[in-house]
């Protein structure tokens, strides 16, 4: 019973689908190449989307951002690696300093403009850095892009499958620790300020410091995605990371329920899944059928934005009630 | 600067005492585990006591510290008012005149001590709208104030003046927290304003309907909280027994307003009484010494009314707090309320008892307009 009971714990919830994870590199012989680039990619996307959930179900803020913070990463790590010949963590904590000061800036941006004009903001942000990558030749490749050698670490090279391991373990932590601060008064604090500015200031909540915060968080998640990311493509393109990423980042969160984990979970996995692994990782259309995601996305999204606004979780939570209530009474009859 | 130093300073005294409840709450909660179990089981409390009581100690020392500073800067500050007044006399300035009224009434402030809130020739000015004009009024300790006026009358603006989300144009709002120290609330920032003991309420409900309504008291405790922003993030112990002991206030101020049944629905669709109900409770969570509300009983019906009337008595007896409150309901104003002021475009026009106010001209002027 206490074993259940534990079971039943969110924690453990993580746990376990990380376990089911680890099926892949288990099976990594038997899956073709582009099945484990697109699995790979769209854990990646999971764990930027996560972070991004924090930023857009509980802050409020819409940021069109994201995917430039993704190419921060995938650049960071190739210079501190390729070009600057550092190990592996220097990336990871440069990484993470570069996105808290790119976080704050904008997060201060966010103090003054809310909603739409935020997302604009944040988009024309967004392109002056894809501009910056497109001329940092040394560092990010130029406009042609780079790609990168195999990382070394404890004395050996990194295989694909360790790699994969390792977005396994990000995705996992990422989870619990987004789980911890949605259940902290971090998270409460954020929604309360997303309900009304002034209530929350009025029960002491900083709105400077937990916009600030959120921002910072959403763009640490979005910087070590790139970095796993770039770890495992081991190419990447400035061009690549524009509006369209950050909007299916978007579409993703919204789709799947911007308030909840396995809600961003199945987000992304209908957005990025659908079409990476699906469509085009296995294969299973051909020639004018290949694009077949985009159209479900599409009308996904706007059945859910139109009916569901709590996104496909929400859908699922109405559903399990109404069935539970069914129950009940069923049982008040009998 | 002395002005910058002394608001940090009284921050971080808030903080410091903000650990030291927190570290008295890990006793009481070590108490109570041990009382739990067995004679034999029992840990010697003694022992942590020991430990703990040097912790708080420590904490203790800060705190004199920070106090003493804070009072040298006052006094300084205070020295330095007298000679910037003494000067102004001097030169006989017209337009100097309220400074140093203002500055007179801080010093009476300070010798009789039965006032909560000292609100001293505010004035708030939206362009050429003068909002608030020249309103000085005090509210006394434990008692419930009522503010009144027509429409458009400025009511909200001192309420916003008050809190901090609006500076005032000229005129000073003075504080007195629960160690009669006296603040002056326009240095600081709004969300810092809960940490003196002043919380309030909105005109419209304002619950964060996201939430359960346990987890909305939550909220509205969020300024007891100490654990920083990794201690969140990896759910290290400490947070889990700042929260038990914030969950426990929070459970303590469901039941003394009967909001038991209440506990984990959602503020969504919950009758509006309920929901005012909800964000009175909300307002206790900091053990505040001033609640200020908003219009509580728009929106109500009679009864609802009645009821609220009755709440906010318990309220201001059980949990000992001074409450002032804006309204329109005469009957409830009337009927709670021990002293009225009333305004009327900005300006006060009457202040007194109800039967006072009820029998003034000026108020029924200002109300049913004039001959």
């Amino acid at each position: 019973m206490k074993f259940k009971e534990k079971l039943k714990h969110p924690l453990a919830g993580f746990l376990i689908f990380g376990v089911a994870l680890l099926l892949i590199p288990v099976l990594y012989p038997v899956l073709t190449v582009t099945l484990r680039d697109s699995l790979a990619r769209t854990l990646v996307y999971f764990i930027v989307a996560l972070g991004f959930s924090l930023l857009i179900g509980y802050a409020g803020l819409a940021s069109l951002g994201s995917a430039s913070f993704i190419a921060v990463g995938t650049f960071t790590v190739y210079s501190v690696i390729d070009v600057l010949h550092l190990p592996f963590i220097v990336a990871i904590i440069l990484g993470i300093v570069i996105a808290v000061i790119l976080g704050a800036l904008f997060g201060i941006v966010s103090l003054r403009i809310e909603g739409m004009y935020l997302a604009i903001v944040t988009l024309g942000l967004a392109e002056i850095m894809t501009e910056i990558f497109k001329n940092l030749d040394k560092f990010t490749g130029g406009v042609s892009g780079t790609s990168m050698k195999r990382i070394v670490m404890f004395g050996s090279k990194l295989s694909d499958r360790s790699i994969f391991i390792i977005i396994i373990i990000a995705v996992v932590i990422a989870m619990i620790l987004t789980y911890n601060l949605i259940n902290s008064q971090f998270g409460r604090a954020l929604l309360s300020i997303k309900n009304n500015q002034s209530a929350a200031q009025a029960m002491g909540i900083s709105v400077i410091k937990y916009r600030m915060i959120a921002f910072i968080v959403s763009t640490v998640y979005a910087v070590l995605g790139g970095i796993l990311m770039m770890t495992f493509t081991k190419y990447s393109i400035s061009s690549y990371w524009g509006l369209a990423i950050s909007l299916n980042l978007l579409a993703a969160v919204v789709l799947g329920g911007s308030k909840s984990i396995w809600g961003v979970l199945i987000g992304t996995f209908l957005i990025f899944g659908l079409d990476l692994v699906v469509f085009k990782g296995m294969n299973l259309f051909s020639g004018r059928w290949q694009n077949l995601s985009l159209i479900i996305n599409g009308t996904l999204i706007i059945v859910v934005v139109m009916f569901y606004p709590n996104g496909l979780m929400g859908l699922f939570k109405e559903l399990y009630y109404k069935f539970k209530k069914r129950r009940v009474k069923k049982d008040e009859q009998a | 600067m002395s002005k910058l130093k002394l608001t940090y300073l009284v921050k971080k005294k808030f903080h410091l005492k903000k650990q030291k409840s927190y570290a008295e709450t890990l006793v009481n909660q070590f108490i109570e585990t041990q009382n739990k179990k067995p004679e034999e089981k029992r840990k010697s409390v003694e022992f942590y006591e020991a430990k703990v009581i040097k912790h708080i100690t420590k904490i203790d020392d800060k705190i004199q510290k920070v106090s003493a500073e804070i009072e040298t800067l006052n006094i300084d500050l205070i020295a330095k008012n007298h000679a910037e007044i003494e000067h102004l006399t001097k030169s006989n300035h017209a337009d100097q005149k309220k400074k140093i009224e203002i500055f007179e009434d801080f010093q009476e402030f300070q010798k009789e001590s039965d006032s909560i809130l000292k609100i001293s020739h505010l004035s708030m000015h939206f362009g050429g709208l003068k909002a608030v004009n020249d309103l000085s009024f005090d509210v006394k300790k434990g008692e419930i104030f009522g503010l009144i006026g027509p429409n458009g009358a400025g009511k909200t603006t001192v309420f916003n003046c008050i809190t901090q989300f609006y500076k005032p144009t000229h005129g000073e709002v003075y504080f007195q927290d629960k160690e009669n120290n006296i603040h002056s609330l326009s240095n600081y920032k709004v969300h810092d304003i809960i940490d003196f003991g002043i919380a309030r309420t909105f005109q419209n409900v304002e619950l964060v309907w996201e939430l359960s309504v346990l987890d909305n008291l939550l909220v509205g405790g969020h300024s007891l909280y100490t654990s920083n922003f990794f201690t969140q993030l990896f759910h290290l112990p400490k947070l889990r027994r700042e929260e038990n002991a914030v969950k426990k206030r929070a459970l303590e101020v469901i039941t003394k307003l009967g909001l038991t049944n209440y506990q984990n629905a959602y503020p969504v669709g919950l009758p509006y009484g309920i929901l005012k109900r909800i964000e009175l409770a909300r307002t206790l969570m900091t053990n505040p010494s001033l609640i200020i509300l908003d219009e509580p009983a728009a929106g109500l019906n009679d009864t609802e009314t009645n009821e609220l009337a009755e709440l906010i008595k318990v309220i201001q007896k059980e949990f000992n707090v001074t409450i002032f409150l804006v309204e329109h309901d005469m009957n409830l104003v009337m009927g709670i309320c021990d002293r009225i002021c009333a305004i009327s475009f900005g300006q006060k026009i009457c202040l007194g008892t109800p039967e006072e106010i009820q029998n003034d001209k000026r108020v029924q002027e200002a109300y049913l307009g004039g001959d």
